[in-house]
Formats: C-alpha cells, sequence, structure tokens
C-alpha cells in the first residue's frame, strides 16, 4: 500500500509533467532549442577537432580538474546543507507524507529518487562544454555524458551525506561547528599538499597540478574525490580501478542509508526549515522576485543611507545594500565567476587573453542579469517614487559603474599577470568588458520595455540571452570588418577592445534612452 | 479624489479587467470585494500605476502616470515587497528621502504605532512576513498620501496591528483621503465601509452604498453570496 501510494505520487508527477509539454507547447520549443543548441555545440566540437594546428592536451589536467570540481561543488553542498539543514522533500511532502502512516523508509527512498532527477538538472551546464573538451582532449560524447553523470551523482551525494550528519548535528552548535571545522581542516590539509608541492615544481605549474590532482590524497577525498577516481580511470581506460572507486563510492551511499532508515534520530523535524526556505524561495520566484543572495546573518554595521534626495536616493541605497551583501568587494556569484574565469587562463596559457576575455564576457550575462537595478525592478518603489522616469533610471543604473568596473579590474588584472598581457592591453580590456555591463543592462530595459513582467522565466533568460547577442553585432561586426580588411589599431586583441568599446557605448546609450520611460509601469 | 474611467486590462487573451469605471471621493472609503480571480488586485495594480491598460485613471486630477499623482498616492502591496538589505528605520528613511520630505519624526510615530520602533535596527530580511507587511503599510503613509489602495491588507497582521489599521483607515477618512481597499474578508470591512463594490470575471456585479436606505436592504454579505454563488442579484448602479 505505501509503494502504492508513492509510486503513485512519482508517477503522476513524471506523467503531468511530461503532458505540461503538450499543454504548453513554448515547453516543448525550449527543450528543441536546447536540443539544437547541444547538437551545435557538438558540430562545433568535431568541426574544431580537424584543425591542422590542434594540440591534444594531457588527459590527466581533465581528470585533475575534474576532481577539483567534485570536490568544490561536494564540498559546497556539505557546507550549506551543515549550516542550514539539506532537504530531499518538498513542502508538499513536508504537508501531506509526514503526518501520514506510511513507513518512514519508504518515504525516504521517494524523496531519493525524487532527488537524483533534480541532481541531473544542476550539471547540465556541463554537456555545453563538448567543443572545448573534445578539441583539448579528445573526449568523445560519451566521456561527456559519463562527467555530466558522476557530476550529478557527486551533487546528491553531497545532498545525502548533508542530510545524513545534519540530523546528527542540528541539535547542537558546538556538534554542527565541530562537523564543519572538520571538513575545514581537511579542505585546508589538500590544499597545503597541493599548494607545497606547485611551489617545489614552480617551473611547470600544469603539470605540477595534474600529477597533484590525480594523486592518492586528493582521490580519497570522501565520496567527491572516489566519483573523481571513478570516472579519471574510466576515461583513461583503468576499468578495475574504476570498479573499485564505484564500489567504495556504492558502499559509503548502501552504509548512509542503512545508517538513516535504522537511525531512531528523526529527521522531519530537520528538513523542515530548508523545504520552508525552498518553498519561500519558490513562492518569491512566483511573484517575480529574485531572493537577494545575502549572508544568513546580516551584519548592519554602520545604519542609514545618509545621502541622496528623490531619485538620486536609489544610488546611495545600492551602494549600501552592496556593502551588506557580501563581506568581499564583489557580488559572491561574481566571485565565483572570477575564480573561474582566473582558473581558465592557468589552462588557455598559451592562447592569449581574447579567449579568456570572452569567457569573462560570458559568465558577465548572468552576473548582469542579478545586479542591484534588475532587482530594484522586482519591488513598486522605483516606480511610485514621484521622480521623472528616467532620473530614477539613471540612479538606480549609476551603481553599476562602480560596482562592474571594481568586478572587471578584479577579473583581467590577475588574467593579464598569469597571460602577461601589457598594462595598456589590460587597461583597454577592462573598459571593453565595462561597456559590456551596460550593453546587458540596455538588453534587460529592452526586454522591460517590450514584454514587462509578463514572460515566464525560461523566455526571459532565453530572450535576454538573444537580445545580449543581437546588441553586442554592432561590436562584433565592427571587429571582424577590420579584420578581413587588414586594419590593425596596435595588435589583433587591441582592434577588437576598441572595436566592441566603440560600438558598445553609443548601442547601449541609445537602447538606454529609448526605453527612458520603462520606469512608468512595472507591467506584473 | 480618484477617478477610474472605462479601465480595461488584458493579460494576453485573458480579459482581467472588462471596462470598469467608479471614483472615490475625499473622505471615502470605497471597498473592492470578490472571489479569487475577480480582477480586483488586477485594477488596483492599475490605479498604482504598475501596469498598462486601456482607459483612464486620474489622481486628485492628474494622469496617474504622471509625477503630480505620484506625490499623492499611496499603495500597500497584496505581497509586500521590502528589501532584504535595509533596516526597518533604513526603510523609512529610504521613503523620507525619495519623498522629499522633511524629518519630523512621523517616521518614528508610525513605527511605534505598528510596534515596529524596537525592531527598528532589525534587516528586512529577518522580518516575519506579518512584520513586512506592517513596514510596507508604513512606508506608504509616510509621505502622507491623499488617495491610498490597498490590497489585501490584513493579511498576515496579528491582531493589535488589524485593530491600528481600521483605525488608521478611521482617521485617514476624517482626514478626507480617499481610500479603496481590496479585501475577502467582508467583516473585516463592515464597520467602515461608504461603498462596496463587487468584482465577479473582471466586471463589477453589484455596487452597494453604505446607506440608511441602501442598509434596509440585503446585507453586503448577502449580496455578496447571492451574487457569487450564481443567484440573481439586484444591482443597485
Amino acid at each position: 500500500m505505501n509503494g502504492n501510494a508513492l509510486g503513485y505520487l512519482l508517477h503522476t508527477k513524471i506523467r503531468n509533467q511530461l503532458a505540461g509539454f503538450f499543454k504548453k507547447p513554448v515547453r516543448l520549443i525550449y527543450i528543441v532549442v536546447f536540443v539544437g543548441l547541444l547538437v551545435v555545440t557538438m558540430i562545433g566540437g568535431k568541426e574544431g577537432a580537424t584543425a591542422s594546428d590542434r594540440v591534444i592536451r594531457d588527459i590527466s589536467e581533465l581528470t585533475a580538474g575534474l576532481n577539483a570540481l567534485f570536490i568544490l561543488i561536494f564540498s559546497t553542498t556539505l557546507f550549506g546543507g551543515l549550516s542550514k539543514g539539506s532537504s530531499f522533500f518538498r513542502m508538499s511532502d513536508v504537508n501531506f507524507l509526514f503526518p501520514s502512516p506510511l513507513n518512514k523508509r519508504s518515504i525516504l527512498f521517494y524523496a531519493l529518487i525524487q532527488q537524483i532527477w533534480s541532481s541531473m538538472l544542476i550539471g547540465i551546464f556541463i554537456l555545453f562544454q563538448y567543443t572545448m573538451l573534445h578539441v583539448s582532449y579528445n573526449l568523445s560524447v560519451l566521456g561527456l555524458f559519463l562527467i555530466f553523470f558522476v557530476y550529478s551523482l557527486t551533487v546528491f551525494l553531497g545532498q545525502t551525506l548533508a542530510m545524513f550528519l545534519y540530523t546528527y548535528v542540528s541539535d547542537s552548535d558546538k556538534k554542527k561547528n565541530a562537523a564543519k571545522t572538520a571538513l575545514y581542516i581537511i579542505i585546508a590539509g589538500l590544499l597545503l599538499y597541493i599548494g607545497l608541492n606547485v611551489l617545489q615544481n614552480r617551473t611547470e605549474i600544469i603539470k605540477c597540478l595534474a600529477e597533484v590532482g590525480n594523486s592518492l590524497p586528493v582521490v580519497l577525498f570522501p565520496f567527491a574525490g572516489w566519483m573523481g577516481g571513478f570516472a579519471g580511470s574510466l576515461l583513461k581506460g583503468e576499468y578495475l580501478h574504476s570498479a573499485f572507486w564505484l564500489a567504495l563510492s556504492a558502499a559509503g551511499f548502501v552504509a548512509m542509508l542503512i545508517a538513516m532508515s535504522r537511525s531512531k534520530r528523526e529527521y522531519y523535524e530537520d528538513v523542515i526549515s530548508s523545504a520552508e526556505t525552498m518553498q519561500n524561495a519558490v513562492n518569491s520566484m512566483k511573484d517575480g522576485i529574485t531572493p537577494e543572495a545575502s549572508p544568513r546573518v546580516i551584519k548592519v554595521g554602520k545604519e542609514g543611507i545618509d545621502k541622496g534626495e528623490g531619485a538620486s536616493v536609489f544610488f546611495y541605497k545600492h551602494l549600501l545594500e552592496n556593502r551588506r551583501a557580501s563581506k568581499v568587494l564583489v557580488k559572491p556569484m561574481s566571485l565565483l565567476f572570477m575564480v573561474m574565469t582566473i582558473f581558465f587562463a592557468v589552462f588557455l596559457k598559451g592562447e592569449g587573453i581574447l579567449p579568456i576575455f570572452i569567457f569573462s564576457v560570458y559568465m558577465q550575462i548572468f552576473s548582469v542579469a542579478v545586479g542591484r537595478f534588475n532587482r530594484e525592478l522586482t519591488k513598486p518603489f522605483i516606480y511610485l517614487v514621484p521622480e521623472p522616469p528616467f532620473k530614477k533610471m539613471l540612479y538606480a543604473l549609476a551603481e553599476t559603474m562602480p560596482t562592474e568596473l571594481i568586478e572587471s579590474a578584479l577579473v583581467i588584472i590577475p588574467v593579464s599577470v598569469i597571460l602577461g598581457t601589457p598594462a595598456y592591453v589590460c587597461i583597454l580590456c577592462i573598459i571593453a568588458r565595462l561597456t559590456f555591463s551596460f550593453l546587458f543592462i540596455a538588453s534587460s530595459l529592452l526586454i522591460e520595455r517590450i514584454w514587462g513582467g509578463s514572460l515566464s522565466k525560461l523566455a526571459g533568460i532565453f530572450i535576454y540571452l538573444l537580445a545580449d547577442i543581437l546588441l553586442a553585432l554592432p561590436g562584433i561586426a565592427l571587429a571582424i570588418s577590420l579584420s578581413i580588411g587588414g586594419i590593425s589599431l596596435f595588435s589583433s586583441d587591441l582592434t577588437v577592445f576598441i572595436s566592441l568599446a566603440l560600438m558598445n557605448i553609443p548601442v547601449a546609450s541609445l537602447v538606454i534612452y529609448l526605453c527612458r520611460n520603462v520606469l512608468q509601469y512595472a507591467e506584473t | 479624489m480618484l477617478k477610474v474611467e472605462h479601465v480595461t486590462k488584458k493579460y494576453g487573451k485573458l480579459l482581467a479587467n472588462d471596462d470598469i469605471s467608479f471614483f472615490v471621493d475625499e473622505g471615502q472609503i470605497a471597498v473592492l470585494v470578490g472571489p479569487n480571480g475577480a480582477g480586483k488586485s488586477t485594477v488596483i495594480k492599475c490605479i498604482a500605476g504598475l501596469l498598462r491598460f486601456d482607459g483612464n485613471i486620474a489622481i486628485g486630477g492628474f494622469d496617474n502616470k504622471s509625477v503630480d499623482a505620484k506625490r499623492l498616492i499611496g499603495y500597500v502591496p497584496e505581497m509586500p515587497a521590502v528589501y532584504d538589505l535595509l533596516t526597518i528605520s533604513e526603510h523609512m528613511e529610504f521613503i523620507r528621502r525619495a519623498y522629499r520630505l522633511p524629518d519630523d519624526g512621523y517616521d518614528k510615530y508610525l513605527l511605534e504605532r505598528f510596534e515596529l520602533w524596537d525592531k527598528k535596527d532589525k534587516p528586512g530580511k529577518e522580518l516575519s512576513k506579518g512584520m513586512q507587511q506592517k513596514l510596507s503599510i508604513c512606508c506608504t503613509l509616510l509621505h502622507r498620501p491623499r488617495v491610498i489602495v490597498f490590497d489585501e491588507p490584513l493579511i498576515g497582521l496579528d491582531p493589535h496591528a488589524i485593530k491600528e489599521l481600521k483605525n488608521t483607515f478611521t482617521e485617514l477618512k476624517q482626514q478626507g483621503c480617499a481610500l479603496l481597499i481590496s479585501t475577502h474578508m467582508l467583516d473585516s470591512v463592515e464597520d467602515f465601509w461608504d461603498v462596496a463594490h463587487i468584482m465577479m470575471n473582471g466586471r463589477f456585479a453589484a455596487t452597494k452604498h453604505n446607506t440608511t436606505e441602501e442598509n434596509g436592504e440585503k446585507s453586503l454579505e448577502e449580496l455578496f453570496f447571492e451574487i457569487t454563488e450564481g443567484k440573481t442579484a439586484e444591482v443597485s448602479e
């Protein structure tokens, strides 16, 4: 009976989700577009592989990178779970299943099956890395899907371990801190080990990182290292090794499950608060409010906006919000993107600054989308304040300038140091990146002007990406034209940066001006 | 003070408001009642200047999208939208500066009245839904608007705040403000409403005045259920 009820629930959810594609054909279109983009990526990868000057890199670099990625995502999931509680359960499960007479173990298994699907969604970005991975490491499509599945499994294992541990430590802050400290010590030990090895082999940093990243201390990292060992061994054709790491991970997972299902400790209470948090986030998204990525406990510090009258108060309020949102100078998401870009620069050292610049601009699309201005549009105040709409818009955008300048400098300066780029190229690169911030904001405004808030979340993202590409086209076209015409402004990199900056500024300014009355309505 | 003329609002194919016209005078409290999805919040958002619509809305004689109208209107949304990273007192400071208001202590008065003064240093993120709603009301009242639209203002409030808000309604009415309140809870407005519009399917199904002549007829509640449960309604206008 238990199995029937939960089986019915799972089966009905899946059936309704599939039926939703036909009831709302726009969802089907997204899937087609998604698959189309994936196919384009795959074809691009194959094309790139035929290039005559192609150099296939050592697969150990890739497996070391995978170990680092798995450990990073696993630790982040685990830390999050230990701090706030981790839950596979939705609020509907909490309300309907927990008070029901259904078997506790069956409910746990139902949640685990449900969670595997969610974990897979998190790893979808990996599928779009095919071109780079195929060209650089000759990775096959099968290999790419292997990485995707192992990444998803690692996220899933991190969530399971977090939930398992949380039931044991949630009753005391001391226990929570002890668990976190243990994890900190393991990670610090690993970093120290890697750092010392790199210091001893400073002449060949990448080779050294590849060796250390595949070494036993790294691969022994619970679950994440084991899964990395499994994927890495399989990619290298070491099937016996991969079977060992898979068996170790499976044994660890089964042990956790047995301990959880036999435990007398009640996990229901522990998951309720995280299920509520998740539900609140979902509700906020439905109301068009993106949850603020702020610290769990906000340190208020010095109180007061102190400056500004009329529209200008939005600028000073944004500065205050930025100060409280993050302990460092930049948004948490931007910080992650910066680390990724710098990491990327280390591996693509020989390719020049242009690929790194393109990568950092690609990341910027997403960080600008969650910026202060776009967040302000989700609240009614900016529409209600009795000031001219264009003035309000300019002041609400003003914060973007210092924030994006700092972010661009923090990304490009380290990249330039790694690549040995001259200072003037570095400065122009920062300026060019800054112009893209305005271009992406202009793109958001354009969408707001045309559709208001009437687009669905997914359609909004899709059209935002499309508008970004369209608005960037004049700059790209100028750069290509100059290149074809053999016109070089000092160097090929500089020609690109100057072309982009020259075109992005007028395009963004024109769009912003045309959308000057966008703050008259908050169409929702 | 508030004049709504032939307002029609469509979301794609869905007709949320269909040719709605009404007005609210100075010192009058109008209520919008109706089942879920009747179009109450939509017309409120149109009045607040948050939605595009066909028709005309005037506030104190000014077009509702004009800066002059925005000085006169106050809007309390159904979902309180406060800033996670600003404290309660900073929200008040923000409104004071944005509306160029003098620092005359009215913010403190409002926060004390809604029992938020002792929590003034708490950031928005740490407030419960009820506290966020109270803060939203205080922010709206701070610039002393002449036309105030409330969208389900009593939901999530504790008994003290409900009492204070009801008293505030009466005081604002005495001060000559025009109030429009959307609500599901008929009993919550029975003490002070002047005119009630019952909405169904984006239109006014009936309008009832709280006068001695009309009170001899059906009560607001009787009329509401008669209309919403599908029986024949007597429309007074």
